[in-house]
């Protein structure tokens, strides 16, 4: 918990408080609000972090469901490929497919990061 | 640290992190999942019915990714051609119009900027835009209209642009019937563009005339393609092919800058490229009905540079390789003939010089001072400077300039010409006479065109226009620098930019040709001996190595009688290395100035069934002691003059015509005088540290396939492999493991016909047809050429709202 506060900054954190009492909900919104953003643009895996990092309770678990939330984003990724029949084509594309797993699991867990030190 | 300080600083460190992906964007925006532009639209190839303007038209993809492409309209049949090959082919034909009009550094960035204005300056547009004006209003503008907007369909159609634009973040223009005339052109400077006449006169001033020794006139060999004693064609009086085309004259200087410059930018030939085509008439086969084999030696790229297709419409079936880009089959069969072609290596570019005034600005030219055409453009560069580029001509074509010495430039494809029209011809030719109308017009690059018909015709036509030049009314070979201002040795009749009339060109009936040979095989070796006019000498012309196999091979079959298809396929496959007959046993000779390992490898090679197979020490051997050997032979001589071995002879032939005290095989960096043996001696020692220093075992341990994308990324190539053959043998792959057989065919009229291509037919990545050729290709192995339709539609074209409409 966060030590009392006043004036704007206070307010900023009560509600901060009350997003965390309701952690799972508030990963979950967070985490489903990023992913939207990430079909617009990769800064919504960022984006999932900083929400998921403010909707947790610890910064441990702020990365565990950062980096869950990561994996997931990543397999429903896979399995849309494996859909259209390419999967295999995706594998083969080196530093491209390496890059394309590390951005999902690696920028939530940096938002989340960044969040929790300021909240 | 408290606890507060320690999160703080981890989220500084983490929100840095963010910053440093931020840097990247470009590239995390490539490869982001969901939004990435890598996985915009991956794997998706648009619908599966398309509207067509012309009318309806099928397209059905067989087993290979071959497109057969049906319309009962021949303008709804291009337009589905066109569709289907931007569909699998759309990058490669933009780039290739990109290269040519000199538009790469507006996506590629700097390091394309000199080719962009050696492009720019030669104007190739223009060309092409001449060229598509004389095509208007015959038979070909209404396909080469077609096929561009059925291109343009596709570009409003597809979910999403190919993977290479997706990375580079642009997108392409409309394609244009003058884009399709830039394709032929490229295909025709990638065969004819050659500035051996600069790169001779630098060599002249730098070795001295003596050296021209390593580079003759023609190559002594008793297999040019017209035989003398075989064929029925009337030579010359007195000629054996090789005449001395020089008359003496001295070369003006020409800077090296400028060659070097050209050797980087300009892309002609390689010394690599070449092909394979023979023909026997039915009086020799198995069937009694007559084959044809043709395999084109290219660069091997991803994707080929060929496109197989198959196309049914009124009045034609034709099935066989083309161009993405155009709309013609270019090698192939349709039900009643078949054909292959070959460079022939004509010298159809030469140069001049000028006398000049008013800082360059006005040439001399008969009799009078005129002014040098001049514009200036800018060049759009992708992440730099925009540069201005000054495009100028004289009567005779572009002038090209390095260190202050500008050199007028005329190449027969500058003008207006008709090989659209001509390939049109072929694929709706039904016997010999409509064929030879198609050959009539065929004006560049000129090929050793083979042909064989239903009806058991044969024909061998090496048509195009060759120039013929004239010093002091006397025929002068082209192999020399002309003085411009006087007029010297110009083309009469050619109009650069403009519709020609040819009057001083070699009249299409006296052309070399054989009409009904039992067979003839071409391999880019000289036409003919003894012939009146010159049209070209050895550099541009092939060496006899694969034409002597071939022949031989050819000559023990029909003796044997009944050739069938096998014979024709074991025959385009053959490794065999008639080089390494010429060479090793001058290599034995030497046995005696060699000791360990290098002697035995001398005895390995006496051993040796001189078979350039993937598997064979010996190959390996052999192949890394001729590098050497040339390399022995040539560079103290070339490094004195301060030639790097890009000026070196294009072919082994002359060396090893030399005589064995030949003061060429002197080592100018050792006191004594050394001979041939002594060469091949030190050469082998050579080899010897070279393999063990690269711990190689097989000849397929060094010699790869090497079949690389455009871009940088690796996953995009063909796969390496251990390959046989080399530049030298039928079965035809570079030392660089990226020059060989292009595409290869065995055509029939009384069984299956067959082909196969280095790679796969589609350039999608994510296609199963991106690479499924490529290990049948290395194998030697074939697929059936049918003209059968594969059941099942994979596009359907549907008469659209503006059906009939114009074009």
């Amino acid at each position: 918990m966060s030590a009392p506060a006043s004036g704007a900054l206070g307010r900023v954190t009560d509600a901060v408080d009350r997003i965390r009492e309701a952690e799972h909900a508030a990963v979950l919104l967070g985490g489903a609000v990023g992913l939207l953003a990430a079909f617009l643009h990769w800064g919504g895996f960022v984006l999932a972090g900083a929400l998921i990092g403010l909707a947790s309770r610890s910064l441990t678990r702020a990365v565990a469901f950062a980096l869950a939330f990561g994996v997931l984003a990543w397999l429903l990724f896979a399995a849309s490929l494996l859909r259209s029949g390419v999967f295999g084509a995706y594998l083969g594309m080196g530093q491209l497919t390496l890059l394309s797993v590390a951005v999902p699991v690696g920028l939530p867990i940096l938002g989340a990061i960044a969040v929790r030190g300021v909240y | 640290m408290s606890s507060t300080t320690r999160r703080r600083v981890l989220a500084a460190l983490a929100a840095a992190g963010v910053g440093g992906v931020a840097t990247q964007r470009d590239l995390v925006g490539v490869a982001a999942p969901f939004s990435g532009r890598a996985f915009d639209g991956f794997g998706a190839t648009g619908p599966d019915t398309v509207e067509n303007p012309y009318g309806p038209a099928t397209v059905s993809y067989d087993d290979y990714g071959v497109p057969h492409v049906e319309a009962d309209d021949e303008r709804a049949l291009y337009f589905a051609a066109g569709y289907t090959q931007a569909r699998d082919r759309l990058f490669g034909m933009d780039l290739v119009r990109r290269q040519m009009r000199g538009e790469l550094s507006a996506v590629f960035g700097e390091r394309t900027v000199e080719s962009d204005r050696f492009h720019r300056k030669m104007d190739f547009t223009a060309a092409a835009a001449a060229t598509w004006e004389g095509l208007r209003g015959t038979a070909v503008e209404a396909p080469v209209r077609a096929l561009a907007r059925g291109i343009n369909r596709y570009l409003d159609l597809a979910p999403a642009l190919p993977l290479e634009f997706r990375l580079l973040g642009y997108e392409p223009d409309e394609w244009t019937p003058v884009d399709t005339a830039l394709v032929a052109k490229a295909i025709a400077w990638g065969l004819t563009g050659t500035f051996w006449d600069l790169e001779r006169a630098v060599i002249e001033e730098s070795l001295g005339e003596a050296a021209l020794d390593l580079y003759p006139d023609a190559y002594e060999h008793d297999y040019p393609i017209v035989r003398p004693g075989v064929h029925d064609w009337p030579a010359e009086e007195g000629g054996d092919g090789t005449e001395a085309y020089t008359d003496g004259r001295e070369s003006p200087s020409i800077p090296r800058e400028l060659v070097d410059w050209l050797r980087e930018v300009a892309g002609g030939p390689s010394g690599a490229t070449g092909s394979n085509n023979w023909i026997v008439s039915g009086e020799h086969t198995e069937t009694g009905g007559p084959l044809l084999a043709n395999d084109p030696h290219l660069t091997l790229q991803v994707p080929p540079v060929w496109y197989e297709m198959h196309l049914r419409g009124p009045g034609m079936d034709v099935r066989g390789a083309a161009f993405p880009g155009a709309p013609l089959i270019v090698i192939g069969q349709n039900r009643g003939v078949a054909w292959g072609i070959t460079n022939v290596g004509g010298d159809v570019l030469d140069c001049y010089t000028y006398d000049t005034r008013a800082g360059g600005r006005e040439y001399r030219y008969d009799g009078e001072w005129r002014p040098v055409q001049s514009r200036t453009e800018t060049i759009d560069v992708s992440g730099g400077e925009n540069r201005e580029v000054s495009i100028e001509k004289t009567v005779h074509g572009p002038l090209i300039e390095r260190e202050g010495r500008r050199v007028g430039v005329a190449w027969v494809g500058l003008a207006a010409t008709r090989e659209p029209l001509a390939v049109y011809r072929y694929n709706r030719a039904s016997g010999i006479d409509e064929f030879r109308e198609g050959l009539r017009v065929f004006d560049i690059p000129g090929q050793n065109t083979v042909y064989i018909d239903r009806e058991g015709r044969t024909m061998y036509y090496p048509a195009a226009k060759y120039p013929i030049r004239e010093v002091d009314g006397e025929d002068v070979p082209g192999n020399r620098i002309f003085d411009g201002s006087a007029g010297e040795g110009e083309w009469r009749g050619f109009t650069p930019y403009g519709e020609s009339t040819w009057e001083g060109f070699v009249d299409f009936g006296e052309i070399p040709h054989l009409i009904d040979p039992g067979y003839v095989a071409t391999a880019n070796q000289r036409v003919v001996d003894g012939y009146e006019h010159y049209l070209g000498d050895a550099e541009y012309m092939g060496d006899p190595y694969r034409a002597t196999r071939i022949y031989e091979r050819l000559d023990g079959a029909v003796d044997a009688g009944e050739i069938d298809t096998a014979f024709m396929k074991d025959l385009q496959n053959d490794r065999h290395s008639v080089h390494a007959d010429v060479w090793v046993p001058q290599v034995v000779a030497a046995r005696g100035k060699t000791s360990g390992q290098a002697r035995e490898y001398v005895d390995l090679l006496a051993e040796w069934d001189r078979g350039m197979r993937a598997d064979s020490e010996a190959a390996l051997v052999y192949s890394v002691w001729a590098e050497a050997f040339r390399d022995a032979v040539l560079r103290d001589e070339f490094a004195a003059a301060d030639l790097d071995s890009e000026y070196y002879p294009g072919e082994d032939w002359p060396i090893q015509q030399l005589d064995p005290d030949s003061r060429w095989f002197d080592d100018a960096d050792t006191g004594g005088t050394e001979r041939r043996a002594d060469a091949v001696a030190r050469a082998m020692e050579t080899t010897v540290e070279r393999i063990e220093t690269e711990g190689w075992e097989t000849y397929g341990d060094r010699h790869r396939l090497a079949i690389e994308h455009p871009f940088p990324l690796e996953f995009l190539d063909y796969p390496d492999r251990p390959a046989g053959g080399s530049a030298n043998t039928v079965f035809n792959l570079g030392a660089d493991g990226a020059t060989g057989s292009s595409w290869r065919m065995i055509a029939s009229f009384d069984g299956p016909s067959y082909s196969v291509i280095p790679g796969g037919n589609s350039g999608r990545y994510v296609s199963e047809h991106y690479d499924d050729q490529l290990d049948m290709w290395l194998d030697g192995e074939y697929k059936e050429m049918s003209f059968e339709i594969p059941e099942g539609t994979d596009i359907e074209f549907v008469a659209g709202e503006d059906a009939g409409g114009s074009s």
